[in-house]
């Protein structure tokens, strides 16, 4: 984060906390991005990201006058993060299906320059279309670097469980992307 | 181009990077929007649900407020409604009106007079011999001390013996005394209850033919010719029962404030219209009232109830997302819950006759979800294969005070301690219960069989 930038949100927050009008929605507006790019990758679409970022604020501005770490930053992620998992458990149940890979993915043979050419709007659809416990695993893990017994523990589910939503959940991404590329190589072609 | 397989680290690190530089997310003013209510809303310490919770506090607040103010101003006035303090309640409330039937024992007629410091000059006009004192009557001596007081009697039942609306000068809270016919020594009267704390009874004596309006003293009334006002203190050793022609009235214990009910009632829930409702459930339970003030009660209890609803509208729920994978959603979700509502309501009596009255009823309440069952309808086929999806929920969700009750009934007075009541109610929910949140609306009838205790 820029120095400017990390100035003008301490600003916010500290107006934020002497509830000075107008300064939740400065809040709001200052780490709306932020906010958004975590909680896009833990959910489905657009709408539900929106969601769990407006449950996240929420949290945000009724605990904000007790605020008194540094870095907010840090502390908004964990938020969200945890909404995220909320959201993921209470879900959780109604997810009839899990759609298990039918194991081709497995010896799939994704190539490294390929794999980063991908954009940031394609993988973020990708990650999208996985189902809920790939998804949020695969978060906790591979990006938020969250271990597999915090995970087991934040998710409730068991640390068995974890381990093997994660590896599916690499294997489901990777014919995605795998199929993705398919579909560009043919358009060009 | 190299191409070889990576090492899961190695791909989760890719991922990372990519994702890890969000490009193209701009801020949305709607997003912003949608929470700004409730921000503000949390400067302000209240959701809404909250605020109707507040609401409803005060309105109770206002309503005891004016329920007690009533009862007080009533039991000053005088009104067959007024309490009594040796009044009998016939119809199981604590206070109330019908028939009220004077305390234990009476004089009897032909006896018991003690004409203590009655003198010649305080007895008004003889009756029949035309003669008139010239003398005013003075204040009546005895154990009273009082200067030109007023009494009124605005009825007088002759048949039943019982002269009601008494309102002695002495004591306002008087209003009721036995008539007992007239003896050489005196002419006819009327014997009020006892004093405040003491033995002493007064008996005004007055002509049974004269009008409603009588008064103390001659010398104010003066078409009051027969009238004898002897003020007589009784020694209650000395009280006899009375002859009576009548039958003795029954004395009980004074009841108490509380009442317990079973309660039965026909169910209709729907989500939506009325006309939509399938099939009424049957709703049992039991319920305890407490009468805070003459006409004010809360009661609250305990209802197992069957809420069987359906709607083709699946826009009715608030679905959370990513449910309906595959896009595919059901044509008709059937509900089918088992409910424990748990109402606390506020009940007021408008109007009280002799063995009916009729009241209203507002309140909260709660319902703890036992069971949910939902069973989801498709048209085409859905990504299992089926027609039909189910899900069931059990003991797991209780919406507190989320559900207000609205009604009105007619409570009938069976016996002493029983009384039947019928209670037609709607109830809607807040915010929405169950899953989905539907708002979720219930009508039917309470009929409750109550039992009122009794004080020993």
């Amino acid at each position: 984060m820029k120095k400017e930038s990390v100035n003008k949100a301490n600003v916010i927050i500290k107006k934020c906390q002497k509830k000075e009008t107008g300064s939740d929605k400065a809040l709001y507006e200052h780490f709306f991005a932020y906010g958004m790019s975590i909680s896009l990758r833990y959910t489905s679409s657009y709408d539900e990201a929106i969601e769990v970022l407006n449950d996240s604020f929420m949290k945000v501005f009724k605990t904000i006058k007790n605020f008194k770490n540094e870095n907010f930053k840090a502390w908004f992620r964990r938020i969200i993060i945890n909404t995220s998992a909320d959201y993921y458990r209470k879900n959780k149940k109604y997810n009839f299906i899990e759609r298990y890979d039918d194991g081709n993915a497995s010896d799939i043979f994704v190539e490294e320059v390929i794999t980063a050419q991908l954009s940031y709007e394609d993988l973020l659809s990708l990650v999208q279309q996985l189902t809920p416990s790939y998804r949020t695993v695969f978060n906790l893990y591979a990006i938020d670097g969250y271990k597999h017994e915090e995970i087991a523990k934040t998710l409730n589910i068991s640390v068995g469980a974890s381990k093997s939503n994660l590896s599916r959940a690499r294997q489901m991404l990777k014919s995605l992307i795998k199929k993705t590329l398919d579909h560009e190589c043919k358009e060009v072609v | 181009m190299s191409a070889r397989k990576l090492s899961d680290k190695e791909f989760d690190l890719h991922i990372k990077n990519i994702l890890q530089k969000p490009e193209g997310v701009l801020f949305d003013e709607k997003a912003w929007a949608a929470i700004e209510g409730k921000v503000a809303n949390l400067n302000n310490t209240g959701s809404n649900l909250n605020q109707t919770k507040w609401v409803l506090l005060l309105l109770s607040v206002i309503l005891s407020i004016g329920g007690y103010f009533s009862y007080e101003y009533l039991a000053f006035n005088v009104s067959e409604k007024s309490t009594e303090r040796y009044e009998q309640v016939d119809d199981g409330t604590p206070y109330g009106s019908s028939t009220r039937a004077p305390d234990s024992t009476l004089l009897s007629a032909s006896e018991q007079f003690n004409y203590s410091n009655a003198t010649e000059a305080n007895k008004s006009p003889e009756t029949g011999t035309g003669e008139q004192t010239n003398q005013p009557a003075g204040p009546i001596q005895g154990t009273i001390e009082a200067s030109q007081p007023s009494l009124s009697i605005t009825e007088h039942k002759r048949e039943s013996g019982i002269v009601e609306n008494v309102r002695s000068p002495y004591n306002s809270s008087i209003n009721q005394g036995k008539k007992f016919p007239s003896t050489e020594n005196s002419g006819d009267g009327v014997l009020l209850g006892p004093t405040d704390g003491g033995e002493q009874r007064e008996v005004l004596l007055f002509d049974s033919l004269s009008s409603k309006e009588i008064e103390w003293f001659a010398g104010s009334n003066q078409n009051e010719e027969n009238l004898h006002l002897v003020l007589i203190t009784i020694d209650s050793n000395e009280y006899k029962t009375m002859e009576e022609d009548e039958e003795e009235p029954i004395i009980r214990n004074p009841p108490s404030r509380w009442n317990i009910g079973l309660v039965l009632a026909p169910d209709f829930s729907t989500v939506r219209q009325f006309r939509e409702f399938t099939q009424p459930g049957m709703d049992v339970g039991f319920t305890v009232e407490y009468f805070l003030f003459n006409k004010l009660s809360i009661a609250t209890g305990a209802i197992l109830t069957r809420k069987i609803y359906n709607t083709t509208r699946i826009t009715e729920y608030t679905i959370p997302r990513g449910f309906w994978t595959e896009g595919v959603t059901p044509n008709k979700i059937l509900a089918d819950c088992k409910v424990v509502d748990i109402p606390v309501n506020l009940k007021y009596r408008l109007v009280q006759g002799k063995r009916t009255a009729i009241f209203v009823s507002a309140g909260l309440s709660s319902y703890l979800m036992l069971n949910e069952a939902y069973d989801y309808k498709y048209d085409s086929e859905s990504f299992t294969g089926s027609q039909v999806e189910e899900l069931e929920i059990s003991n797991e969700n209780n919406y507190f005070f989320g559900v207000y009750n609205l009604s009105a009934g007619v409570t009938y007075r069976l016996k002493s301690n029983i009384s039947l009541e019928a209670e037609p109610y709607l109830k809607n929910s807040i915010d929405g219960v169950g899953w989905g949140q539907v708002r979720l609306k219930s009508t039917g009838v309470l009929f409750s069989l109550r039992y009122h205790f009794r004080k020993n």
